[in-house]
């Protein structure tokens, strides 16, 4: 017997996979800063006599929406947000921050934003919370007054990224971490990232790996049938 | 599969919990001094299926492991204390506020609570009180034989009395701020508790730097935007709709993997 039921059911494996991450992607739909997670069907046929499998986040931008909160900040270029965790640095395209009561702007997890000389404050020179102003360039103003610069990451290889939820990356030991320059980044103050996840592509995807699922669980019946044949062949009478 | 089905019954969660912060804006359009809340997403740990250690089949090294999420969460609601609309009343005790601060106000325990509300009434003892009783806490009394009150735009009360001419000023009405207004919690009655998120309140007064002006004679409408609102739910309904999608999915996969074996 030749039949290989083995990859048959690896085969079915992979594209329950690739449901639960169209599952999330769906479920983040509404999620400010989500990238999405590419399915498997998108390697699975080189894939499907190896046993390797390949990750791939989709880091396109996400739509830019209002909100006039002088706190929500949205990249609409390449980068990352930086903030300090108590794990060490995390990046976010997530730019929906709030500010706490020591006057430093946070994650909704309190993470403190980092700018070049640390994190970001909206205390002005006597003490008392200002008027933040952020411009394009990330230059930093309270009460008009220039502090501080956004620091806005570039990650050169961004297979190196790893999703550690809440919105956040953390790029693994050897990943190169580079900081933009003014003219690189565009921040836009009052507004926030989408999530970049689109309804239409996870249907056709979730639809793809159903039809699969199934026509692969026909074969396997198929072969059932032929070896359950092929082991009556002695009941000849 | 398990792991489908739950994540895009939280996603489903999530677009239930968008809608009820929908659906308490649309019944608050109308209350004065209201703000409006948002709900913000996001995502939870990732399980790693496979390590990104070692090699690939063919001989490549493999650039990064499988990581699955297990869908998404509620991380916090914003209240956007923008500013609302400002309505004529012509009610000399109706105050609205243009700009940033609070009426700071004081409940019989001591304690302060925080209003946008400016909707004002004089109880028996003459104290200005909120329309459920709770006094201003500047705690300005005015006599019983007021006949005109006139509140300036930096909050200073004054009052004709009966037979008079001239004004006699009483006070001036604290206000209240917040660092960071959006961790302030609401307590219902239009009415917001100081929290360690929000900060303690700075006190000043009207038209102060940094505070906004009374407005005597106005109130100020609740903040919320009707277009908005329905384009949300539109899009909060139509989220819930596609996660109900993966739901019926990945049931009809279970479905079929029962069925290998007739």
């Amino acid at each position: 017997m030749d039949f290989d039921l083995i990859r048959v059911a690896r085969n079915m494996t992979r594209n329950l996979f690739g449901t639960d991450i169209v599952a999330n992607n769906l479920a983040n739909i509404s999620t400010t800063g989500f990238k999405r997670d590419s399915s498997f069907t998108d390697w699975f046929i080189e894939a499907v006599k190896v046993g390797g499998a390949r990750r791939y986040t989709d880091y396109s931008q996400g739509e830019l929406r209002k909100t006039d909160n002088p706190y929500d900040l949205a990249l609409a270029s390449q980068g990352f947000f930086l903030v300090n965790t108590s794990s060490g640095p995390a990046f976010t395209r997530n730019g929906h921050f709030t500010v706490n009561d020591d006057g430093f702007i946070m994650t909704g997890q309190g993470y403190r934003l980092m700018g070049d000389q640390g994190p970001v404050s909206i205390l002005n020179a006597t003490g008392t919370p200002g008027k933040l102003r952020i411009t394009r360039d990330g230059e930093i103003y309270v009460d008009d007054i220039l502090l501080d610069r956004l620091t806005v990451v570039n990650i050169p290889n961004l297979n190196s990224l790893e999703k550690i939820g809440a919105n956040m990356f953390r790029v693994a030991d050897d990943g190169l971490v580079t900081q933009l320059e003014p003219e690189q980044i565009e921040v836009r103050q009052g507004m926030l990232e989408g999530s970049n996840v689109q309804p239409i592509v996870e249907m056709v995807n979730l639809i793809e790996m159903q039809r699969n699922f199934e026509s692969t669980q026909r074969v396997a019946r198929a072969m059932d049938h032929i070896m359950g044949r092929a082991t009556q062949l002695g009941d000849y009478r | 599969m398990i792991r489908s089905l739950r994540t895009a019954a939280l996603g489903m969660g999530a677009q239930q919990l968008q809608l009820d912060v929908i659906a308490n804006n649309l019944a608050n359009v109308n209350t004065t001094g209201f703000k409006r809340s948002s709900v913000e997403f996001q995502d939870i740990l990732y399980e790693t299926i496979v390590t990104g250690a070692g090699e690939g089949g063919l001989g490549q090294e493999k650039p990064s492991e499988i990581q699955i999420g297990h869908g998404n969460r509620a991380v916090s609601t914003f209240r956007s204390f923008s500013q609302g609309a400002i309505a004529d009343t012509g009610n000399s005790l109706d105050l609205a506020i243009d700009g940033d601060g609070f009426f700071q106000l004081l409940r019989v325990d001591g304690t302060f609570a925080y209003t946008r509300d400016g909707s004002f009434r004089i109880s028996s003892d003459g104290f200005i009180v909120t329309s459920s009783g709770l006094r201003l806490a500047s705690e300005i009394s005015l006599p019983p034989d007021t006949e005109s009150i006139r509140i300036g735009e930096d909050g200073t009360i004054a009052v004709v009395l009966s037979g008079e001419s001239t004004p006699v000023e009483l006070g001036q009405i604290e206000m209240a701020k917040f660092i960071n207004p959006a961790g302030l919690n609401a307590v219902g009655g239009n009415l917001y508790d100081e929290t360690s998120a929000s900060g303690p309140p700075i006190i000043g007064f009207a038209s102060d730097e940094e505070f906004g002006a009374v407005l005597q004679g106005y109130l100020e409408k609740s903040n919320v935007d009707v277009v908005q609102e329905m384009i949300n739910m539109i899009v909060a309904q139509r989220a819930y709709e596609i996660n109900s999608k993966a739901v019926k999915a990945a049931d009809e996969m279970l479905a079929v993997a029962n069925n290998i074996r007739r």
